[in-house]
C-alpha cells in the first residue's frame, strides 16, 4: 500500500526503519498490502477523522482510530462497503461450512448462564437454551468484520481434543493467551449461504487488509494473485501447504445451533519469536503466490 | 510477559505504563491503541480481563483503574455527542466497553460510585442508545445487575434496585427495546438479601412482564426454560412459587388464574388443586396498629421497632409478588403519621419519614404523595432551603398539580420569603391551575404583607371557585376585620432544631434541580439570574437541566459537530422556531410528539393543530402520555375556542404564553430523571 500523501508515506518510512519488530512488522503489513483498493486508501488518507503528523505512532494512532470508526462499526463496515471497492472473495458455494473460533467472557458477561451451565445445554442440545444464550450475545455484537475459516480447512485441528489450542495456533489468534484462567471459547459453525441472508447490500466475503483490524504483528498481508487471506500461525510454518484460508465475512446473528463446539484455552501461546514466524510465514507465502518479490 | 515459576504468566509490562499515566493509557485501551501486546486485537474488556484480571484486589493496578475509569467516564459524560454517525458510534461503543471492564472486573469503588449517582448517570446514558451493541444505558443497567452481590456490604439497603429491575420487566418490549427483560431479570438475581433468604424474584419479574405483553405460550417458554434450567427445583416448589405468586391482587384482578403463563410448561399441569400460598401481603391490622400507636404518641423507641418489622415484611412481599402498592401506601401512611404526631425524638422520626419516603420511590418513581413527604420530613428535619429546593423540583415533576404549587407557596412564606410566596401563587393562577387553595394561601400572603385589599380580592376569587369553603369564609372575615394571619393558618413551621442531613448524591441532584426550576422564572429578564446559570452551566456543562433553561434563552447551543439531548434539541427548535428541525426531533424522541405537534401548530402548522385539536378533545385521559395529559389540562381554553368554531391554528395562536408555558412545563417534566435512592 503506498500512500500519496507524504506525511503518511514519512510515517511508514519511519516504522519501517524500526529495528523493533513490535514496530516493524506493522509497518510492514502497511508497505506490503495489495488488497486495499484505490477508493479506500484516498479515504484513509484523506479523510478528516482524526489529526495527522508525519510519526510512526501518529499513523498508527490514525489506523486505530480508523478502524474504531469505519470498521469495528454499528452500520456496515469499510470492510463490505461496494462504494469503496473491496477485495472481494468468491462466488463461493453456499452450502458450504465457514467456521470461526469466538472467545465467551462477553458474550458469558450478558448471558443468564455461566460457562458450565452453557455447556450442559449444549450437551443436552437444549437449543431453547443455547438460543437464550446466542441471542443475549447477539445483542452486544456490533457489524464488524468477522475473521473466519473455511471448515474444511481445520477439519483436522477440530476432530481433535484440544482443538481450541491447536485452532488458535493455526489461524494465528495471539490475543486468546490465557493469563491465570483458561479462556471460555465456542467454535462458531454456519454456512455461506446463512452470511449471504443476513448480508443485505454489502459484499459479505472479503480478503482481510490491513485496514480490517488494529495493526498488529500477526496479521501478515497476502499477495493479490491468492484469492483468500492467509493466516499467520503461532507454529513454524514448514511448508506454503500449511498456510490456511482466512476470510472475512459480514456479521451473522448466532442461534444456538451455530454452536458447534465448547472448550476452553488453558495452555499459553507457543513461544516462538514473532520475527520468526514472519520470515516463514512471507516464504511460504512467496511460494504460494510464485511471486518471489512479494514481501522482499 | 513472561511465565513465573508457578505456571501464571507474570504481570504485564503495559501495567507500569498504565500506572504512571492511568486516565491517558486507559484511554487508548478503550480506544485500542494500548501497547498491550498480545491482546492488541482483544475487544478492551477482554483486554483488561486478561491485563487486570488475575491481580490481587487490593493490587495497585486494579484500584488505579477503578479510579481511572470513573475518572474517564466523567470525562466521557462532559463531552457531547457528536452528529456524525461514525464517531457517535465509537463514542458510545466505548463508553459500553468502560461499563462492562467496571461490570467484569468488580471494580467496587467505581461501580459503587456509578450506582450512588444513579439519576446523573442514567440522564446521561439514556442518551446513548442507538442500537443494541452501541447501547450504553444498557451496559450501565448490566452493570449495575452484575455487581449488585459484591457491593451488598457497601449499601444500607442491597437490594434497593429491586423495583427497577422489575420496571425494566414490565417496559421491555413497550418503552424499552426487548433485550432489557434480560437485564431486568439478571437485576432480579442478583438481589443479594433476596437470594440470602432463597427468594425468586426473578419469577415476580418474570411474571410482571407476562402481565404487561401477554406473550404467546411459545414466547414465554423462550424465557421461562431458559431460566428454569437454572434453578432445578422439584414440580411441588416451583408450582407452589407460582401459584403463591399468581394468587396476589394485581393477577387475581387481572384474572389471570394459576398456572396462568406456566401452563404452557408441561411440569405445570393446568387443572390443579387449590395449592399452599406461601406468602401474602402483610395484614393490614399491623399497619393500623402502628398508626395507632403513632396517632397515641407513643414513645418513638417503642415504636420504632415495629415500623422496622413492618418495613422488612413489605420489603420481602415485594421482593417476592413484584407488587409494590402496599408498600407504596403503607409507606407513605406511616411516613406522614410519624411527622404529624409525637412530641419526642423529632428528628428520628423526620429522618425515618425520609427514608420511607426515599424508597417509596424507588418503587413509583412518580408518586406525588411520596415526594410530598420527602419534602415535608425534610422540613420536620429542620432544612428549610432543602425542603424548598425539593418543593420546587417537585413542582418541575408535577407541573399541573396545584397542590404542589399551593405548600411551595406556603413553605416559602414560612420561610419569610413573601414575594417569592406571592409569585409561585401569582403565577399558579395565571397557567390556570390554581383552585380555592391557591386563593386562599395568596389572600394569606397578602395579607401577611398588610395588603389587604388585594387580600380581599384574592379571597373573593376562591370563594367565587369552592363558595362553601371554610377556610375561605374565615379568611374573609379576619380580613373584613383586618386581622393579620395568625401563626396557626400557616400549614409550615420551620422548626428550631436541625437534624442532620446525610451526604447523598441523589439527593443533591434532585436539589440542584429544583433550584434551578426556582431560577427559571427569573430568566426572562434578571440578569443575576442569567450570569447564574451561565455558572452553573461553566461548572458542569452537561447539567440536563441547564441546559434545557439555557437553550430556551438562547444562553447555550450544543457545540459543532455535536447532538444535543433531546430536551435541549427541543428547546433549540422551539426558540428557533425551527421546522424542519422539530419534524426530525420527531423521528429521535417520540415521546415528544405531542409536544413537537403543539410548537409546529404555534408556528401555524394546520394539520398539528388538528393533532393538537383532536387530543384536546380526547374524553378517555387514561390513552394519554403523560406529556399529553400536560398539554390538555392546561390548554382547556384552546379546546373552548375549537368547540365555539375558532379555527384550530389561530385558537393555539390566541393562547401563545399559555401554550408555550405548557410547552416548557411539558418538556421539563418528561425529562426529568426517576429517583432512585440507591
Amino acid at each position: 500500500m503506498n500512500f500519496n500523501e507524504p506525511d503518511l508515506a514519512a510515517a511508514l518510512a519511519e516504522g519501517l526503519a524500526q529495528t523493533d519488530v513490535s514496530v516493524s512488522a506493522k509497518a510492514q503489513n502497511i508497505a506490503w498490502e495489495e488488497c486495499v483498493s484505490d477508493a479506500r486508501l484516498h479515504f484513509f488518507e484523506t479523510d478528516g477523522f482524526n489529526g495527522r503528523g508525519t510519526s510512526w505512532r501518529e499513523l498508527a494512532d490514525r489506523q486505530s482510530e480508523y478502524i474504531g470508526l469505519y470498521v469495528n462499526s454499528f452500520g456496515m463496515p469499510h470492510t463490505f462497503d461496494p462504494g469503496l471497492d473491496p477485495a472481494r472473495i468468491g462466488p463461493l458455494d453456499e452450502d458450504q461450512w465457514v467456521v470461526r473460533l469466538e472467545r465467551l467472557e462477553r458474550g458469558l458477561d450478558n448471558s443468564i448462564y455461566t460457562f458450565e451451565e452453557l455447556s450442559t445445554a449444549h450437551a443436552e442440545r437444549d437449543l431453547v437454551a443455547l438460543d437464550r444464550f446466542a441471542d443475549d450475545w447477539n445483542a452486544v455484537r456490533d457489524a464488524r468484520p468477522a475473521f473466519s475459516t473455511f471448515l474444511r480447512e481445520v477439519q483436522d485441528e477440530i476432530s481433535r481434543p484440544d482443538w481450541p489450542e491447536l485452532l488458535r495456533d493455526r489461524l494465528g489468534l495471539a490475543q486468546h493467551q490465557p493469563t491465570g484462567k483458561p479462556i471460555p471459547v465456542a467454535l462458531m459453525a454456519y454456512s455461506v449461504r446463512e452470511v449471504l441472508a443476513e448480508a443485505g447490500s454489502g459484499i459479505p466475503f472479503t480478503i482481510p487488509t490491513v485496514l480490517d483490524s488494529v495493526l498488529w504483528e500477526h496479521y501478515f498481508p497476502a499477495p493479490k494473485e491468492i484469492p483468500f487471506g492467509r493466516a499467520m500461525a503461532l507454529t513454524p510454518c514448514e511448508s506454503d501447504e500449511n498456510l490456511v484460508a482466512e476470510i472475512l465475512h459480514s456479521r451473522v446473528s448466532y442461534k444456538g445451533r451455530h454452536i458447534s463446539a465448547l472448550g476452553k484455552i488453558v495452555t499459553p501461546l507457543p513461544a516462538l519469536p514473532v520475527a520468526t514466524l514472519r520470515e516463514q510465514h512471507l516464504l511460504a507465502l512467496q511460494i504460494a503466490s510464485g511471486r518471489d518479490n512479494f514481501g522482499a | 510477559m513472561s511465565t513465573s515459576p508457578n505456571g501464571a504468566l507474570a504481570k504485564h509490562g503495559w501495567l507500569d505504563v498504565f500506572l504512571a499515566e492511568p486516565l491517558s493509557e486507559l484511554t487508548r485501551l478503550l480506544a485500542g491503541r494500548a501497547e498491550v501486546y498480545p491482546y492488541t486485537r482483544a475487544e478492551p474488556v477482554d483486554a483488561a480481563r486478561m491485563l487486570f484480571g488475575d491481580l490481587d484486589p487490593e493490587d495497585p493496578a486494579r484500584t488505579t483503574l477503578s479510579g481511572a475509569i470513573l475518572d474517564w467516564l466523567r470525562k466521557a459524560r462532559s463531552a457531547p455527542l457528536s452528529i456524525n454517525p461514525a464517531v457517535q458510534q465509537n463514542q458510545i461503543r466505548q463508553v459500553v466497553n468502560a461499563f462492562e471492564i467496571v461490570g467484569a472486573l468488580d471494580l467496587l469503588a467505581a461501580a459503587e460510585q456509578l450506582r450512588r449517582e444513579y439519576i446523573r448517570w442514567r440522564t446521561w446514558v439514556d442518551t446513548l442508545v442507538i442500537g443494541p451493541s452501541r447501547d450504553g444505558r444498557a451496559a450501565y443497567l448490566r452493570m449495575l445487575a452484575a455487581t449488585q452481590i459484591p457491593l451488598a456490604q457497601r449499601f444500607a439497603n442491597p437490594d434497593g434496585l429491586m423495583p427497577m429491575w422489575i420496571r425494566l420487566c414490565v417496559e421491555a418490549g413497550a418503552s424499552l427495546p426487548d433485550n432489557y427483560l434480560q437485564i431486568g431479570l439478571v437485576g432480579l438475581r442478583k438481589l443479594p438479601v433476596a437470594l440470602r433468604r432463597g427468594d425468586t424474584p426473578w419469577l415476580a419479574g418474570l411474571s410482571e412482564w407476562a402481565l404487561a405483553h401477554d406473550p404467546s405460550d411459545a414466547d414465554f417458554m423462550r424465557v421461562w426454560r431458559p431460566l428454569k434450567r437454572l434453578y432445578p427445583s422439584s414440580h411441588a416448589v416451583l408450582r407452589k412459587q407460582v401459584y403463591s405468586l399468581l394468587s396476589q391482587a394485581t393477577y387475581r384482578r387481572a384474572n389471570i388464574v394459576p398456572p396462568g403463563w406456566w401452563g404452557a410448561d408441561p411440569d405445570f399441569p393446568k387443572a390443579q388443586g387449590r395449592g399452599t400460598i406461601s406468602f401474602e401481603p402483610p395484614p393490614k391490622e399491623v399497619r393500623e396498629s402502628i398508626l395507632e400507636s403513632i396517632e397515641l404518641e407513643r414513645p418513638f423507641s417503642l415504636i420504632k421497632p415495629r415500623v422496622d418489622q413492618l418495613i422488612e415484611s413489605h420489603r420481602l412481599y415485594a421482593t417476592r409478588s413484584g407488587e409494590s402498592d402496599y408498600l407504596v401506601r403503607t409507606f407513605s401512611n406511616v411516613g406522614y403519621k410519624l411527622i404529624e404526631h409525637g412530641r419526642d425524638a423529632r428528628i428520628e422520626r423526620a429522618q425515618q419519614a425520609q427514608m420511607l419516603a426515599r424508597e417509596t420511590l424507588n418503587h413509583k418513581p412518580f408518586d406525588v404523595i411520596a415526594w410530598s413527604l420527602w419534602r415535608d420530613s425534610l422540613v420536620a428535619l429542620g432544612h428549610y432551603e432543602a425542603a424548598r429546593d425539593l418543593a420546587w423540583e417537585i413542582v418541575r415533576r408535577f407541573p399541573n398539580n396545584s397542590l404542589v404549587r399551593n405548600l411551595l407557596a406556603e413553605l416559602l412564606a414560612a420561610g419569610g420569603e413573601m414575594s417569592k410566596a406571592l409569585r409561585v401563587v401569582g403565577q399558579t393562577v395565571e397557567e390556570g391551575i390554581a383552585d380555592a387553595v391557591t386563593y386562599l394561601v395568596m389572600a394569606r400572603i397578602e395579607a401577611a404583607c398588610t395588603n389587604f385589599e388585594e387580600a380581599k380580592i384574592a379571597a373573593k376569587k376562591g370563594l367565587e371557585l369552592d363558595p362553601m369553603n371554610p377556610a375561605l369564609m374565615a379568611e374573609t372575615e379576619r380580613l373584613n376585620q383586618r386581622k393579620l394571619p395568625g401563626v396557626d393558618v400557616w400549614h409550615y413551621k420551620i422548626p428550631d432544631v436541625k437534624g442532620e442531613l446525610h451526604a447523598d448524591p441523589g439527593q443533591d441532584e434532585v436539589l440542584r434541580n429544583g433550584r434551578l426550576r426556582a431560577l427559571r422564572d427569573q430568566l426572562v429578564s434578571d440578569e443575576d439570574a442569567r450570569s447564574e446559570l451561565h455558572r452553573i452551566l461553566n461548572e458542569d456543562p452537561t447539567f440536563a437541566y441547564a441546559q434545557i433553561l439555557a437553550a430556551r434563552h438562547r444562553l447555550w447551543q450544543a457545540e459543532d459537530e455535536s447532538l444535543p439531548p433531546v430536551a435541549a434539541a427541543f428547546e433549540i427548535a422551539l426558540t428557533e422556531q425551527d421546522r424542519g428541525r422539530l419534524v426530525e426531533l420527531a423521528k429521535r424522541a417520540p415521546r415528544l410528539i405531542a409536544l413537537i405537534h403543539l410548537a409546529r401548530a404555534l408556528f401555524g402548522d394546520e394539520e398539528s393543530a388538528e393533532y393538537i385539536a383532536r387530543l384536546l378533545s380526547e374524553e378517555d385521559e387514561g390513552r394519554l402520555l403523560e406529556g399529553e395529559k400536560i398539554i390538555k389540562f392546561r390548554l382547556a381554553p384552546v379546546l373552548q375556542g375549537v368547540e365555539e368554531g375558532e379555527d384550530p391554528v389561530k385558537a393555539i395562536i390566541a393562547q401563545r404564553m399559555r401554550v408555550l408555558n405548557t410547552l416548557y412545563d411539558a418538556n421539563e417534566a418528561l425529562a426529568a430523571q426517576e429517583f432512585l435512592a440507591a
